[in-house]
């Protein structure tokens, strides 16, 4: 009985040194979330090592709307990505950010981001989760530690319970915010503008939206007699975007290099990541420096100031390079289209917005 | 001293699971097949971004050389043709890795005297709605970046490059080969045995979309066909050459 006593006395001592921290209950599951992929867009698989649960969407977005993530609690992700700006930058051309400093770039609009395989303007990131944790280290964003960063969250009275909720255990690490932002910026999905619907047969677009979705969508060579802008060779298909890094001709000497930067080939000087163009008309000014403050600016731009000796200019341009030639009542039309992409239902959902 | 019974039995269980290194072609079995693309120039791997100078004498350099395949069929020797089951019907494949694959599936061995596919999508497939193809799935557009829009399908090739032009500058070259007049039957005429799991290597020679059977030269012919009419054949050149540049080069075990 004496021997007995004493194994149970170790036992519980033992049990008493464990670490505080390992609150893990086996049969601790957070609650899956399913997206819906709305009809108008193309079906896609959602990372496979950050399956998408209610409690880490939820801690995301407090981690988004949050300027703990920066050094003097003044910037969070949603400073610059606002959601009736297409989660683009309060119409600004560069970024203001931690202490008044000028960013260099556009900022991006954040949605649809489950069809990127890279993020940023020069492709810097290669998935959502390490590209969540790069402005938090920015000197001209957030500029903080990430070290800090955690020290802080874990002397929060409710972020060490919303980590648990998430993922099983209040440890707090760089990968988890990561993880967690990654989950709520993939919920951001937009496909219900009057283009999607229009799509679905639900709505109608006016006489000038279809004839800016015709020349959007007009072939230069294609032996038709309407006007073409050839923009869908880029922006095609419903992400209206193709996901790749182009040099547009926006220069003909290149003051910023874009993916060469990241890749040092000499090929990639002056190719950016094309941007999807929905929403576009709440996502000025544009381009990666937001040097075009309206949309007219924008395909004038187009229309006939491609700068045909930019170095490594795309293919694509091959036959924009040379003008469109659009009237100005064409350029109207196109922009009426590109309105049509506007999804006002994403911009103001509840959901996307500040939990603070 | 009679022979155990016991002991022949074993003798000949041991018999019956010995492996047949040959099978007959008459006691067929099932076998996985899978078709290698490999890019080439003047027989050499072909790499992206590099300069190559073509038989007419153009130096050419790509960017992007992506296509759709479809329909890949055998013939037997016997003359049945086997057709790959309907989710190994389409393949995408990307210039860039110098390489693609497409799992044609399973089928039985045996002999077979050639092996075919189009380039290009039929009608019904290439004009229907590219949003009901699964994620990853080769006609997903945004796997392949070469849908095209719904009144015009998909690009069945995109070739995007650059060539040094007359004046000694460097010039776009942007051909995309589409719609029905440009889907082209291949058909490989060959011999070849397929015995266990294996993987039939296709060249795709690249030098041959400047060569064979038409002579492509982009400063005379034109660098840029979005397979309109106005391109002055452009495009049916291109695909004709496309569909004389695949042979068939051997068959391994996978």
């Amino acid at each position: 009985m004496k021997r007995a006593f004493i194994l149970f006395a170790f036992i519980g001592l033992v049990w008493a040194c464990q670490p505080e921290i390992d609150n893990t209950r086996s049969d601790y599951v957070p609650t899956p979330l399913g997206l819906t992929i709305p009809p108008s867009l193309p079906q896609v698989a959602f990372p496979s090592d950050n399956p998408l649960t209610v409690e880490g969407v939820a801690l995301g977005r407090k981690l988004f709307w949050d300027p703990i993530l920066s050094a003097d609690s003044t910037q969070s992700c949603g400073s610059c990505h606002a959601p009736q700006f297409a989660f683009t930058d309060n119409g600004l051309a560069t970024s203001t950010g931690i202490r008044g400093q000028n960013g260099t770039r556009n900022s991006m609009p954040i949605m649809n981001l489950m069809y990127s395989t890279s993020f940023f303007w020069d492709g810097r990131a290669q998935t959502l989760h390490h590209q969540a944790l790069m402005p938090i280290e920015d000197p001209l964003e957030m500029d903080d530690q990430l070290s800090n960063v955690i020290q802080k969250l874990e002397g929060s009275s409710f972020y060490p319970e919303e980590f648990r909720k998430a993922f099983g255990t209040t440890g707090i690490t760089e990968d988890r915010i990561g993880l967690a932002l990654e989950q709520f910026m993939l919920t951001f999905i937009s496909g219900d503008s009057k283009f999607d619907r229009f799509m679905l047969g639900t709505a109608q677009l006016t006489a000038s939206e279809q004839r800016g979705m015709e020349i959007f969508n007009g072939d230069i060579e294609n032996g038709s007699s309407g006007p073409a802008a050839d923009c869908f060779h880029c922006h095609g298909q419903s992400v209206f975007s193709n996901n790749k890094f182009m040099n547009n001709g926006l220069d003909s000497a290149l003051s910023d290099l874009g993916l060469f930067l990241v890749s040092g080939n000499e090929e990639d000087k002056g190719k950016f990541k094309v941007p999807s163009l929905r929403n576009i008309e709440l996502s000025g000014p544009y381009m990666h420096d937001g040097r075009f403050n309206t949309l007219f600016e924008v395909i004038d731009f187009y229309d006939s100031e491609v700068e045909n000796n930019s170095p490594n200019l795309d293919p694509n341009m091959h036959g924009i390079r040379l003008g469109l030639n659009l009237s100005q009542q064409q350029k109207s039309d196109l922009i009426a289209f590109l309105r049509t992409l506007t999804d006002t239902t994403f911009v103001n959902n509840p959901d996307f917005q500040s939990p603070f | 001293m009679k022979f155990p019974i016991y002991i022949l039995a074993v003798f000949a269980l041991l018999s019956c699971t010995r492996e047949d290194p040959d099978p007959p072609v008459d006691n067929p079995s099932p076998a996985q097949l899978t078709l290698e693309f490999h890019h080439e120039f003047d027989g050499q791997m072909f790499g992206m971004q590099q300069w190559y100078i073509s038989d007419a004498g153009d130096s050419i350099k790509l960017s992007r050389l992506d296509y759709l395949l479809s329909n890949p069929f055998l013939i037997k020797a016997n003359g049945d043709t086997v057709r790959a089951i309907s989710k190994n019907a389409y393949a995408f494949v990307k210039g860039e890795n110098g390489m693609g694959r497409w799992e044609f599936g399973e089928i039985l061995t045996g002999d077979f005297i050639g092996i075919g596919f189009d380039l290009g999508l039929e009608d019904r497939i290439n004009k229907s709605n590219p949003n009901q193809w699964a994620a990853g799935h080769p006609l997903n557009p945004v796997v392949n970046g070469l849908h095209w829009g719904w009144a015009d399908g998909y690009v069945f090739t995109a070739l995007e490059g650059r060539f040094i032009n007359s004046s000694g500058n460097e010039d776009l070259i942007l051909v995309h080969v589409a719609f029905e007049k440009n889907r082209r039957a291949i058909y490989l005429n060959n011999s070849f045995k397929v015995e266990e799991n294996s993987i039939v290597q296709i060249d795709y020679a690249v030098d041959g979309l400047f060569s064979s059977p038409n002579e492509y030269k982009p400063e005379r012919d034109g660098g840029f066909s979005h397979s309109g009419d106005t391109d002055g054949g452009l495009s049916e050149l291109v695909s004709e050459n496309i569909a004389a540049s695949f042979s068939f080069n051997s068959i391994r075990p996978e």
